[in-house]
């Protein structure tokens, strides 16, 4: 794997309200993400991760007075500040993205050729024939079976997991750098998510793009990412690849998280949940800093996790926000 | 803690599906022939891909749906030739948490309401009610000033924990958990479990735990049956199920699990393709289709579901 970095994300900040009372979902996100590389991006609900992944493609929430701050560099070239219709010409067909609900991403009443190839022309002059040839083409490459027939067909005809498919074809047929994966399997069986989590990583491997790929669920990430960022509370608490992650997660957020995730093998030991919630955003100004978010629900929390949080950087390029980090045993 | 017992024998129901005015009416038949039995103190656990019948026999058992034949029996009595005293006194033992507490909560009542609801067709006075919402509401880590809100004020997890309350509050002997963890986040999913393990030992409570996601299935289940268009295939001890399933279905579903850490090498392969529709099951053996295994007699003679010697009942030809 080389080195080369696709996507620079620096001091990414996403808020929204009255300038006053300002809440920042994304705060001050840094990250970024190389060639052919899977970045999972985790954390709970209400963590900002889907916030985030909005923003990568430059989407502000919908909420009065939204605005996304900080620096998104794409091979280089910076996104923040790109008209709208520059941004259009980047969507789809540099970076492309696959949502949650294959159901709430398709439109119910247009046929599912037309819609995949709509981010063809949505960016080039093309033929008829070669549009179908490349549609047919990205409905076998997500395993389509007979795509001649699929392609005139509408959503309600297919299953979920042929759905799901069938946006998995709309993402890659421009041929993106990155693509963008937000919880795309939680609406799908064990089996058919198995599947297709199988696929994308295949389809990766086919097309050499980067991925980020976001989720709440550790197995997922075991199963498809090479590092991962721990998100709570709008901020990154951990970076590390995947296999230190698990080893030895050295925040105290990240333990807990895969501690409470039940295992198929070995003795069936007691979860160790994570008591209390995901904190409620609050305002701040960007230069103000604030205690640890975690410190509520953290085992080891003491006077000190007042203050912010430093970012200690490690070894691998991990990097830990925490007063008191887990040994590295 | 007198025992409790909750029965299903020979279950079937079949749902028509008419495809046209001049079409001929084709039944669906989501549950062909199930045994089950729910005891007080155990939690039987089921698990299935979508469309498998889970559901569908979860209503059965609830007496929300007749059905098309075979009988459930609550410690002894067909609840269906029970009088209407009886059928309230079941409503009551046998209670359900559902999947999504975003639809099973109505919005626009309290949280003690909701609650309470299912004890007006009890004979329990006002104050009675009242005292047992407060309690439920304390079983379940929500405090008593809770019960004056409204569901929207609530996160997902704790809706979910409203829903458990609600069930709770009947003093059931037997809770029917319906994928009542599937669509919560895996850290609120560890608190809802434990939750629910706690009190099923203090109570003593007997559970069918309903879910797709095996290793939840695991922690929670005593016993685990797999289920397969419409059939039981494979059932025993939770963890000799998950260890060493004997079912090529089991096998390929424990395949499919998401890996506990990255250095877990995927066991076996996930089963091809899809669930067959059920209104044209494949001939034999339902999981041919799919099986690395089958050959020429799955495709004609569908298997059994039989002792096989070691505590567990399965239906195979080519058993692991």
């Amino acid at each position: 794997m080389s080195n080369d970095i696709v996507l620079d994300v620096r001091n990414l900040r996403v808020s929204f309200g009255p300038e006053e009372t300002r809440l920042a979902p994304v705060d001050d996100i840094s990250f970024e993400l190389n060639q052919g590389e899977t970045l999972g991006i985790v954390g709970e609900s209400g963590s900002g991760k889907s916030t985030l992944g909005m923003a990568l493609m430059c989407l502000a929430p919908a909420a009065q007075n939204a605005r996304i701050e900080g620096s998104i560099k794409l091979q280089g070239r910076e996104l923040m500040g790109l008209s709208a219709d520059e941004m259009r010409s980047i969507r789809g067909h540099s970076m492309a993205m696959i949502l949650q609900d294959p159901m709430a991403s398709l439109n119910p009443v247009r046929l599912l050729g037309d819609q995949v190839g709509e981010v063809i022309t949505a960016h080039q002059m093309i033929s008829r024939d070669s549009l179908k040839s490349r549609v047919l083409k990205a409905f076998t490459s997500v395993r389509i079976a007979s795509p001649e027939q699929r392609i005139n067909a509408y959503p309600h005809q297919i299953s979920g997991g042929m759905r799901q498919r069938i946006v998995g074809a709309a993402a890659i047929i421009g041929q993106p750098q990155v693509l963008i994966a937000d919880e795309p399997t939680t609406s799908l069986d064990v089996t058919i998510q198995a599947q297709y989590l199988d696929l994308l990583k295949d389809l990766q491997r086919e097309m050499g793009m980067a991925m980020i790929f976001i989720t709440h669920d550790f197995g997922v990430v075991a199963k498809m990412c090479d590092r991962v960022a721990v998100i709570y509370a709008g901020q990154i608490v951990e970076t590390a690849r995947v296999r230190d992650l698990f080893r030895t997660p050295r925040h105290w957020y990240t333990a807990a998280l895969i501690a409470c995730v039940p295992k198929l093998q070995g003795e069936a030991k007691r979860l160790a949940a994570i008591e209390g919630q995901p904190p409620r955003l609050v305002s701040r100004k960007p230069d103000q800093p604030t205690a640890c978010r975690f410190a509520p629900r953290c085992p080891a929390a003491d006077k000190v996790c007042e203050q912010a949080p430093p970012e200690t950087q490690l070894a691998n390029g991990a990097m830990v926000r925490c007063w008191h980090p887990r040994e590295a045993s | 803690m007198s025992e409790h017992i909750l029965l299903g024998k020979d279950l079937v129901k079949d749902y028509p599906v008419s495809s046209g005015l001049l079409r001929p009416r084709l039944n669906v038949r989501a549950v062909d022939h199930i045994n089950i039995s729910i005891k007080t103190g155990v939690t039987l656990g089921l698990v299935g891909e979508s469309g498998c019948g889970k559901t569908s026999l979860s209503r059965l058992l609830l007496h929300l749906e007749q059905p098309s034949s075979g009988i459930v029996q609550f410690d002894g009595h067909d609840i269906w030739r029970h009088d209407a005293a009886h059928i309230a006194a079941y409503r009551l033992a046998v209670q359900p948490v559902f999947q999504n507490p975003y639809s099973s909560l109505d919005p626009r009542m309290r949280v003690g309401d909701i609650i309470g609801e299912p004890l007006l067709n009890s004979a329990l006075r006002k104050d009675e009610r009242l005292e047992r919402v407060s309690q439920a509401l304390a079983k379940v880590g929500l405090s008593g000033e809770d019960a004056r809100k409204f569901p929207a004020e609530f996160s997902g997890g704790q809706r979910q924990r409203i829903a458990i309350a609600r069930a709770l509050a009947a003093q059931p002997r037997i809770m029917i958990l319906d994928e009542c963890v599937s669509s919560q986040d895996v850290s609120i999913r560890a608190q809802i479990l434990n939750l629910l393990k706690d009190l099923r030992d203090d109570l003593g409570l007997g559970f069918l735990f309903i879910g797709h996601d095996l290793p939840s299935v695991r922690y929670m289940s005593d016993e685990i049956a797999v289920m397969y268009l419409g059939r039981i295939v494979e059932q025993g001890p939770a963890d000799a199920i998950c260890h060493q399933p004997r079912h090529p279905y089991t096998q390929a579903l424990i395949a499919s699990c998401l890996p506990s850490d990255p250095d877990q090498a995927a066991q076996g392969a996930p089963p091809k393709g899809e669930l067959p529709s059920p209104l044209d099951p494949p001939k034999g053996c339902a999981f041919h289709p799919r099986c690395p295994l089958a050959d020429e007699i799955c495709t004609q003679i569908r298997p059994e579901l039989n002792d096989d010697g070691t505590g567990r009942r399965l239906a195979c030809h080519h058993p692991i």
